[in-house]
C-alpha cells in the first residue's frame, strides 16, 4: 500500500511538474512574442518618439 | 503669385502630408510664414518649445540660419547614413546645401530664370527685322557711336542670341504692329521686390560679373548691365507696365495673356503656369499654348564697340540659380521625424508627382536624367531640358552675405533712379558716387 502511495505521488508531481514546466514555457513564449509584437507595432505605428510635428511652407 | 501658392499648398497637405501622417501616426501641422527673414525670429521662439520640425529654407537663408545655429547638419541629426541617401539629389542642389564641409539641407527645389517667348513671333522678327536695320544702327550709334556689331546677323535660334539680338528683336516687335497696336513687347519684373533684384542680378552675372561685383555695384558689368537698360527703356523696347503697374512675375503672366508681352525671363514655374495644362486648374495664358518657346538666357556682351566693330567685353550666357532646402530647426522635438519627413517629401514618387504638376524644377538625378520618363509632353521635357543647359552654361547663387536684402534694395533705388526716371548722363558716375558708397556702408 506504502509503495502505491508513493508511486502515485512521485506521478503526481511528475504530473505536476510537467504541466508547471508547460505553463511556465507558455509564459516565456508569450513575453517573447509580445515583446515582438510591441517592437513590431513601434516600428510600424509609432517610429517616432513626436506624436505632432509643425513645419513651416513659404507663402 | 497668391493663387499659385494656394493651389500649390493645397495640394501638398493634401497629396504629401497627408499620405505622411496616415503611414507613420503623426499630426503634421503645416503653417507658413510671409518674409524670409520671419524664419529666423519663429525659430528663435521655437527654441523653448520644441515644436518645429522643418523649415523650408529660401537660397537667401541658407547661410544665416546654418551659421546662426538655428538649423542642425545632418550628421548631427541623423548620423551617418544621410550621406548615402544625398547622392540621390544632383549636384548642383547639394551644393548649395553645404555649408563649410557640413550638409545642413535636403533640396526642395530649385529654379533659374531662362528665356521665354513666342515662337511665332520670334519667327516674325529673324525674317523681317531688316526692313527696320537702319533705324536699329542709328538707335546703337547714339549710345556706342557705331551701330550694330560689324556682320551682325540674327539667329533663327533664341539659344545663340546675345544682348544685342534680343535689343534688334525688341526694336522689331515694338515697331511692328501686331492686332491693330504697336506696343514694346519685352519685360521683365518691375515690382519694387525680390524678383525685381534677381532680375539684375541676372545680367550682371551674364556680363562676366561676379557677386563681388553685384556687392560693389559699381564695377564694369553692373555698368554695362545699367547701360542696357537704359537702351532698352529709353527706345521703347520694355513694356511700360513693367514700372507703371509694377509688374512681377504674375503682372508678366496677364501681360502675355492679353497679347502685351512676347518676351520675358521665367523660372520653370512660370512656364508650367503661362502654358498650362498639367493639372485641371491650371488653366494657362497662352491662346496658342503651343507658341511658348523657351531657351537659355541671352549672352552678355558690353554696348561699347571696339575698332573692328566687335563688343569690348564678351561675357556669357549665365543666369542666378536659386531655390528652396529643407532645414532641421536645432529645436526640433524629433530629428529622425524631421529626416524622414523630407526625405519622404522629396522621395522619387513625390517629388516627380510635384514636378509634374506645379514644374517644380527636379532636384533628384533620377528624374533630371529621366525627363522623358517623368514629363510625358514635349513641351514639359523641354522647360527641363532648357532649365538643364541653362545650368550647364552658367549659374551662380545670391551673394551669400547676410547684407545682401539691404543691398538689393540698392538695386531696386538705381533702377528707378537712371532707368525709368532718367537719372544716366553719367551712369558710372551715379554709381560710384550715389549707389556704391551706400553699399560700403551697408556691408562694411
Amino acid at each position: 500500500m506504502f509503495k502505491k502511495i508513493v508511486a502515485f505521488a512521485m506521478c503526481f508531481m511528475l504530473l505536476i511538474g510537467v504541466l508547471v514546466g508547460c505553463s511556465t514555457k507558455t509564459e516565456v513564449n508569450t513575453n517573447t512574442e509580445n515583446k515582438q509584437n510591441v517592437e513590431e507595432a513601434k516600428q510600424e505605428g509609432k517610429k517616432f518618439k513626436a506624436d505632432e510635428v509643425t513645419i513651416y511652407n513659404a507663402r | 503669385m497668391k493663387l499659385l501658392f494656394t493651389m500649390q499648398d493645397k495640394w501638398f497637405r493634401e497629396n504629401i502630408i497627408k499620405p505622411f501622417e496616415k503611414e507613420y501616426g503623426v499630426k503634421v501641422n503645416v503653417r507658413t510664414f510671409e518674409k524670409e527673414i520671419d524664419l529666423q525670429n519663429i525659430l528663435e521662439l521655437d527654441k523653448d518649445k520644441n515644436t518645429i520640425a522643418l523649415v523650408k529654407t529660401p537660397h537667401t537663408q541658407l547661410i544665416p540660419l546654418a551659421k546662426k545655429g538655428l538649423v542642425m547638419d545632418l550628421e548631427q541629426a541623423v548620423g551617418d547614413r544621410y550621406k548615402e541617401d544625398i547622392k540621390e539629389y544632383t549636384e548642383a542642389s547639394m551644393d548649395m546645401a553645404t555649408i563649410d564641409g557640413k550638409v545642413y539641407y535636403i533640396p526642395r527645389k530649385l529654379e533659374t530664370n531662362t528665356l521665354l517667348f513666342l515662337k511665332s513671333k520670334v519667327k516674325d522678327a529673324v525674317e523681317n527685322w531688316q526692313k527696320f536695320e537702319a533705324d536699329i544702327n542709328n538707335m546703337f550709334k547714339k549710345y556706342n557711336g557705331i551701330g550694330l556689331p560689324k556682320g551682325y546677323t540674327l539667329e533663327a535660334d533664341p539659344n545663340e542670341w546675345d544682348w544685342y539680338d534680343l535689343a534688334v528683336v525688341g526694336y522689331y516687335w515694338a515697331n511692328t504692329e501686331y492686332n491693330g497696336k504697336k506696343e514694346p513687347r519685352i519685360a521683365h519684373r518691375g515690382k519694387k521686390y525680390g524678383g525685381t533684384i534677381v532680375e539684375m542680378l541676372t545680367k550682371i552675372y551674364q556680363a562676366s560679373g561676379t557677386q563681388e561685383d553685384a556687392i560693389a555695384i559699381n564695377t564694369t558689368p553692373v555698368k554695362d548691365m545699367f547701360e542696357w537698360e537704359v537702351l532698352f527703356k529709353e527706345e521703347g523696347i520694355y513694356n511700360p507696365g513693367m514700372w507703371e503697374e509694377g509688374w512681377s512675375g504674375g503682372g508678366i503672366w496677364n501681360a502675355m495673356a492679353a497679347g502685351k508681352v512676347y518676351l520675358a525671363f521665367m523660372h520653370q514655374i512660370d512656364a508650367f503656369f503661362i502654358h498650362g495644362g498639367s493639372n485641371p486648374n491650371m488653366t494657362g495664358y497662352l491662346v496658342e499654348p503651343d507658341d511658348m518657346g523657351v531657351a537659355i538666357m541671352p549672352k552678355g556682351v558690353s554696348l561699347e564697340l571696339n575698332e573692328n566693330g566687335e563688343p569690348v567685353r564678351q561675357g556669357s550666357h549665365a543666369s542666378q540659380l536659386a531655390g528652396w532646402w529643407w532645414g532641421i530647426p536645432t529645436s526640433t522635438p524629433d530629428p529622425e521625424l524631421s529626416y524622414e519627413l523630407a526625405r519622404w517629401i522629396t522621395n522619387a514618387e513625390n517629388h516627380a508627382k510635384e514636378s509634374q504638376t506645379f514644374g517644380m524644377m527636379p532636384i533628384r538625378k533620377d528624374i533630371v536624367e529621366n525627363l522623358n520618363g517623368t514629363f510625358k509632353e514635349d513641351w514639359m521635357q523641354e522647360v527641363f531640358d532648357v532649365a538643364n543647359r541653362q545650368i550647364k552654361a552658367g549659374v551662380k547663387p545670391l551673394p551669400q552675405i547676410t547684407q545682401w536684402p539691404e543691398v538689393g534694395q540698392l538695386y531696386l533705388d538705381a533702377w528707378y533712379d537712371i532707368v525709368v526716371d532718367g537719372n544716366n548722363k553719367d551712369i558710372q558716375k551715379v554709381l560710384d558716387e550715389k549707389y556704391a558708397p551706400k553699399a560700403r556702408e551697408i556691408v562694411k
